[in-house]
């Protein structure tokens, strides 16, 4: 039921895969996953190089008709998810947001828009608190991991949260405490297996029943208790 | 339901007549008919005042996508209806023979995949890529949950006095309601409509307006796969109207929903009237 999924960078992460993660669960499907990252909390040392690396691949993913070979990213479902991820791109601009690149709406014929990267957002704004649903990340700085993980948790949602890290203290310390019903340490906050329970924490399900592999029976069945006497 | 289970004979013989009573219609009819139809009780319909919608491609406008049926309130109720009928049958069919249908249904998707990465990439405008990789899901749940046929037992406890049996077992909740939405519109129906078939349950399904046409193929699918009728259900249409009848209906005893947290959370007030697990 929503989410705002978390990317956490890490000083000691692997750059290269934290740029591609980003834009594979950022970008991938337009954003329009409800795992899609769409926060990435990122520790103050890499920031820069991290910014700089992630804008350079937004600009340069390839959008068009998903029919024709080469796209990379299609475009949004219909009028109505474009226009409100146009609307997010002004509302993050007029919070005090800088747009880094993208977030215009691009080629006529269709409901494209170019992948957007806001950097210096602040968790108390609405673009960093509110799902949109698009292909538009926003870039929060963080000082350690106590701050990450605060500002992880710092929304309503908690369907998918990762972490990129070499060091096992970060992962580990980031699983235990994030809300958030999906980790991925290393991998992308988007890609599910079928075979686990699958769900969200706090405004993300309505936190009843999981779904998926092991945990589907518990939904779709009741249990009938049986008292056999038979001595 | 495994006490009533002999394997062998009876089952190949149940499913067998099952596969025989699945409607068998030719390809290129099938894609027209079901984009144009609802399914109720095995049926392909007319929605009932005959409304219907056409979504554009929305990578390319001025591609119309075949119109899908709107359906009204009474074809959801007569939806519920049906599943309500079918369901004592289905749950006494016993779990391998479900699976069966299901296993088919995964083989059939699998022989049909571009077909239907296709037909998703048009209609929701993700990549062929990101469509393949969701049709590929899609197979592998309905295998996955096949297999659960061979693997749902129950429990057994220690009794409290001699000459006593104390068992737990589990049945089907019954019918079950399952909304959609357009982003993964058919890896989330096969997540929810397999686990809800195999354990016993019948369904109405009713996909995101931007995923009807691929969620009426897969229903067909399902049909063809041997499902009998009424045990899925699929209707096509306005959301908001339709869910509150198909969430509201006394007759329904779960509610699988996927979508946003404001009709998510409107879907679990209404529902908590009954008392429908959701």
């Amino acid at each position: 039921m929503g989410g705002k999924n978390p990317l956490v960078v890490m000083d000691d992460a692997d750059l290269k895969l934290a740029v591609d993660l980003v834009v594979r669960a950022g970008f991938g499907l337009t954003g329009q996953a409800c795992t899609a990252t769409s926060r990435v909390i990122v520790q103050q040392g890499i920031a820069k190089q991290f910014s700089l690396a992630l804008q350079e691949a937004a600009s340069s993913l390839k959008v068009g008709n998903g029919l024709e070979s080469g796209t990379q990213m299609g475009p949004a479902v219909n009028q109505g998810q474009l226009d409100t991820d146009l609307d997010y791109i002004k509302i993050g601009q007029d919070e005090g947001a800088k747009l880094l690149v993208g977030g215009k709406s691009s080629q006529e014929g269709g409901y494209f828009i170019q992948p957007a990267v806001f950097d210096f957002v602040d968790i108390s704004m609405r673009i960093a608190r509110e799902e949109i649903f698009g292909p538009v990340i926003c870039m929060i700085h963080a000082e350690d991991l106590e701050d990450a993980i605060s500002k992880a948790n710092a929304i309503a949602f908690g369907l998918s949260a990762g972490i990129v890290t070499r060091d096992l203290h970060n992962a580990f310390t980031f699983a235990d405490r994030v809300e958030a019903g999906v980790v991925k340490i290393n991998e992308a906050t988007t890609g599910l297996a079928l075979q686990v329970p699958f769900g969200g924490f706090k405004h993300s399900s309505a936190n009843t029943f999981k779904e998926q592999g092991p945990a589907a029976i518990e939904f779709y069945t009741r249990t009938k208790t049986v008292y056999v006497g038979h001595g | 339901m495994y006490n009533n289970f002999e394997p062998g004979k009876r089952l190949l013989v149940e499913v067998d007549f099952y596969l025989k009573c699945s409607q068998k219609v030719q390809r290129n009819e099938r894609f027209k008919m079901r984009s144009s139809k609802i399914l109720i009780s095995g049926q392909w319909l007319e929605a009932g005042d005959g409304a219907k919608c056409a979504n554009r491609n929305p990578a390319d406008l001025a591609q119309l996508n075949p119109a899908f049926p709107l359906a009204t309130v009474e074809d959801a109720n007569r939806a519920v209806a049906a599943a309500r009928q079918a369901q004592a049958a289905w749950s006494t069919l016993p779990p391998p023979g479900r699976g069966e249908v299901l296993d088919k249904a995964s083989q059939m998707i699998a022989a049909r995949s571009e077909e239907l990465a296709a037909l998703i990439t048009r209609e929701e405008g993700k990549t062929l890529a990101e469509s393949r990789a969701e049709v590929d899901r899609a197979r592998d749940i309905f295998r996955y949950f096949a297999g659960e046929g061979w693997r749902n037992g129950g429990s057994v406890y220690p009794a409290n006095m001699k000459g006593e049996m104390l068992y737990s077992k589990r049945e089907p909740l019954g019918v079950v309601t399952i909304i959609t939405p357009w982003n993964f519109p058919i890896a989330i129906p096969a997540w929810k409509i397999a686990p809800a078939l195999i354990y016993g349950n019948t369904v109405i399904f009713k996909p995101a307006q931007a995923g009807s046409l691929i969620g009426l193929e897969l229903a067909g699918i399902l049909v063809e796969a041997g499902l009998p009728p009424g045990v899925l259900n699929c209707i096509t249409g306005e959301g908001g109207k339709l869910s509150a009848a198909l969430v509201e209906n006394p007759s329904v005893n779960g509610i699988s929903f996927t979508g946003s947290y404001t009709v998510g959370t409107h879907i679990y007030t209404q529902a908590i009237k009954n008392l429908t697990r959701v």
